[in-house]
């Protein structure tokens, strides 16, 4: 078996290391509440944070999510109406700004000083509709990812929504978990580096920095995807092929995120293929759907990028398939076992498992 | 798991496995399992049952130690059980005879691997420790040795606890209550102390774990005619051992029919109980194919009646009882020691 030079031994006590705890294990960060086309005039009811929450856009078509309850009689607020910029609750007309504060209870002069709902922090982009959890304010933007911004002219691609059984942290390590790449998938690869990154330089064509440096978590897998002779090994050579997009065979995935999602770009020969966004719907424990947007780098030819996109949604739903029965399945209360490719997973889990505690930290007093 | 800190119970075993005794068990029939592992729960733990290079059953945990990934989702490659997730590799002992890719195999990579045999068309797992403490039971009639029969198998399921069932055919006067036996009849058990005298139902049951009865039913079967059962009292002789049982029903000193019964512990809800009817196949009415069959029903029907008082049923500590109890007081006493020594071989 190859080693990987750029992986150290890892020297810890077992006990040290991070468990991926039951329940909603959820770190302080932006995650997906549903994509943009879902949320029109009618308020939506949906379930995030084990939490029944309700989404609505303001006057300004701007997204709100809040609690689902009016505090006044109980009544499902998604079964109300946007008036004046304003969700009125369906039972007594109690209407509620994008702050979750009640601002007019009809016929009472004097608004209750509790008539209030946690709101979660909210912004649209990239055809997303992103929620904030945690702490009351968030603590970082939502991530820059250049092909669906700026670039969005020199990319063409699909939106992917996933629902699985897993927990928000299986969805996000996976793509740290770079030996299973050859296991699971089973991809032969050669002569793989695996880095975990230090500096943003080495992330640059994911996007702007993820700031603060404490949110940000991104590694590097390079290597070979040779290609055998396809009379002697056509599965491994048709795979190889497959994955490597007929370019080449030297390959670069660049993954780097926050701890509710990821950016993602891979090149062949230096030749960049595709990127990917990818966030969490986090509905509750072990409730959860991986949701994103994955697209090819246009190539100049109209067919070359079409046969690439083609192939790039069958790798990426064939991928999908193998990864989502694991994350359903696995047991996440027990203790894991680590070698030295685990290397990177523990590094994740460490600074994952330190964004969970900051989000306890202020759901704790919020409850 | 908080319970355990409660009740004073060893860590990391859940209360149901500490109410099981140590047994022999139907994991599965073995038809079920055919060259791809198959996921189960059994003593309300998750399972992978899979057959080795010899095509050996193997029931182990179904958590990989490594990443914790579903090893009834994996391969059979070489006699081993391959995971999934990063093809670390088990044997049938539960030892992981690879690590893909770790430049040696970490100390502490080891599932539990439960003793296990296949016989009478079953999967059967042993729970109590590391190794049976004696055999699983002869049962003749599947082995050829009563020449040609007639056979079934049944199948049920059910939210009480293995033991409910069990002592169901130690209990005498349920058979009046609920099966409708008349009620100016009155079967009779005796609790038997020799081995041999349950040598019907098969060679003896090893380790000290057999126990056994009989029950003599004064009344006549419904559709024999009085001259064949004349003066021939029905009767049943059970010899069980804590997870099962073996029956012979006899109209005097014949055979009717035989009966394997063995329970599955699924978790605290769920129980399942199957096994096999057999008859000789022999001359006359007795053990002709409508004979079969309207054993089978009688089977079925009284099977329900069973059903349906255990679906309504709560526990109890058997301190309110009368002189027919004595069966399954017996058997009770017999069984809770059979508990204890799981929990024994268990810590």
């Amino acid at each position: 078996m190859t080693q990987h030079a750029e992986s150290r031994l890892l020297r810890a006590t077992p006990t040290a290391l991070p468990r991926n705890p039951a329940g909603l294990n959820a770190a302080a960060a932006w995650y997906v509440a549903m994509p943009s086309s879902r949320l029109r005039r009618r308020p939506q009811a949906l379930d995030l944070f084990g939490q029944p929450l309700v989404a609505w856009r303001d006057g300004g078509g701007r997204p709100v999510v809040m609690s689902r309850w009016c505090p006044h009689q109980g009544a499902s607020l998604a079964l109300g109406r946007v008036t004046g910029g304003t969700l009125r609750g369906p039972f007594h007309h109690w209407r509620f700004d994008t702050t979750g504060v009640c601002v007019a209870v009809h016929g009472v002069d004097r608004i209750p000083p509790t008539a209030r709902v946690r709101r979660y922090p909210t912004v649209e982009r990239y055809g997303f509709v992103w929620v904030w959890y945690g702490t009351p304010e968030p603590l970082y933007d939502v991530p820059d990812f250049p092909p669906l911004a700026r670039d969005q002219a020199r990319y063409v691609g699909f939106r992917y929504a996933d629902k699985t059984t897993g927990t928000i942290r299986h969805l996000l390590e996976n793509a740290v978990d770079h030996y299973h790449f050859r296991t699971l998938h089973g991809l032969a690869l050669r002569n793989v580096a695996f880095t975990v990154l230090n500096d943003y330089d080495e992330a640059a064509a994911n996007g702007a920095p993820i700031r603060p440096r404490s949110a940000w978590f991104g590694v590097r897998i390079r290597g070979r995807l040779p290609r055998p002779p396809v009379l002697h090994h056509p599965w491994v050579w048709l795979t190889s092929v497959v994955a490597t997009f007929g370019v080449g065979e030297g390959f670069d995935l660049l993954v780097d995120g926050w701890p509710g999602g990821q950016r993602f770009t891979f090149s062949v020969d230096g030749e960049e293929i595709y990127a990917v966004l990818m966030g969490v719907v986090p509905t509750g424990d072990r409730d959860t759907t991986q949701i994103g947007w994955a697209g090819v780098r246009r190539t100049g030819r109209a067919w070359r990028t079409a046969a690439r996109l083609a192939l790039f949604w069958v790798q990426n739903r064939a991928g999908t398939a193998q990864d989502v029965p694991i994350y359903n399945t696995t047991v996440t209360d027990d203790t894991a076992l680590y070698v030295r490719y685990d290397n990177g997973v523990v590094r994740f889990r460490r600074w994952y498992q330190g964004w969970v505690e900051r989000a306890h930290e202020t759901e704790d007093e919020q409850a | 798991m908080s319970t355990d800190a409660a009740t004073g119970r060893a860590p990391g075993r859940t209360g149901f496995q500490q109410e099981l005794a140590a047994a022999w068990y139907v994991a599965l029939p073995s038809g079920r399992l055919g060259r791809r592992p198959v996921g189960l729960r059994l003593f309300d733990a998750p399972v992978v049952v899979w057959r080795d290079g010899g095509g050996r059953p193997v029931v182990m945990e179904r958590r990989c130690p490594h990443q914790g990934a579903d090893l009834s989702l994996g391969r059979v490659t070489d006699g081993s059980l391959r995971c999934p997730f990063h093809h670390w590799r088990f044997d049938a002992a539960g030892a992981c005879v690879e690590a893909s890719g770790a430049a040696r195999i970490p100390v502490g990579a080891r599932i539990r691997s439960y003793p296990v045999a296949e016989r009478y068309g079953f999967v059967w797992v042993w729970y109590g420790g590391g190794e049976p403490l004696y055999e699983v039971p002869d049962f003749p009639p599947l082995t050829g040795s009563l020449g040609p029969v007639r056979r079934y198998a049944f199948t049920y399921r059910t939210p009480v606890p293995p033991r409910r069932v069990l002592e169901n055919a130690f209990d005498p006067a349920h058979f009046r209550f609920v099966h409708g036996v008349p009620r100016h009849t009155s079967p009779t058990l005796a609790w038997l102390t020799d081995p041999a005298a349950t040598s019907v139902n098969g060679a003896p049951i090893g380790g000290n774990a057999w126990v056994g009865a009989r029950l003599d039913m004064p009344l006549r079967l419904p559709v024999v005619p009085v001259r064949m059962s004349a003066g021939r009292p029905l009767s049943l002789i059970v010899d069980a051992w804590p997870g099962g049982q073996r029956l012979t029903f006899q109209l005097g000193d014949r055979a009717i029919a035989k009966e394997l019964l063995a329970v599955t512990p699924v978790h605290p809800g769920l129980t399942i109980f199957q096994g096999w009817t057999v008859m000789p196949r022999s001359q006359g009415l007795l053990s002709s194919p409508a004979a079969l069959w309207a054993y089978r029903y009688q089977h079925w029907r009284g099977t329900l009646q069973d059903l349906k008082i255990y679906r309504h049923v709560a526990p109890t500590d058997g301190s309110v009882n009368e002189p027919q109890d004595q069966g399954v007081l017996r058997f009770r006493k017999y069984y809770e020691g059979w508990v204890e020594r799981a929990r024994e071989l268990e810590k």
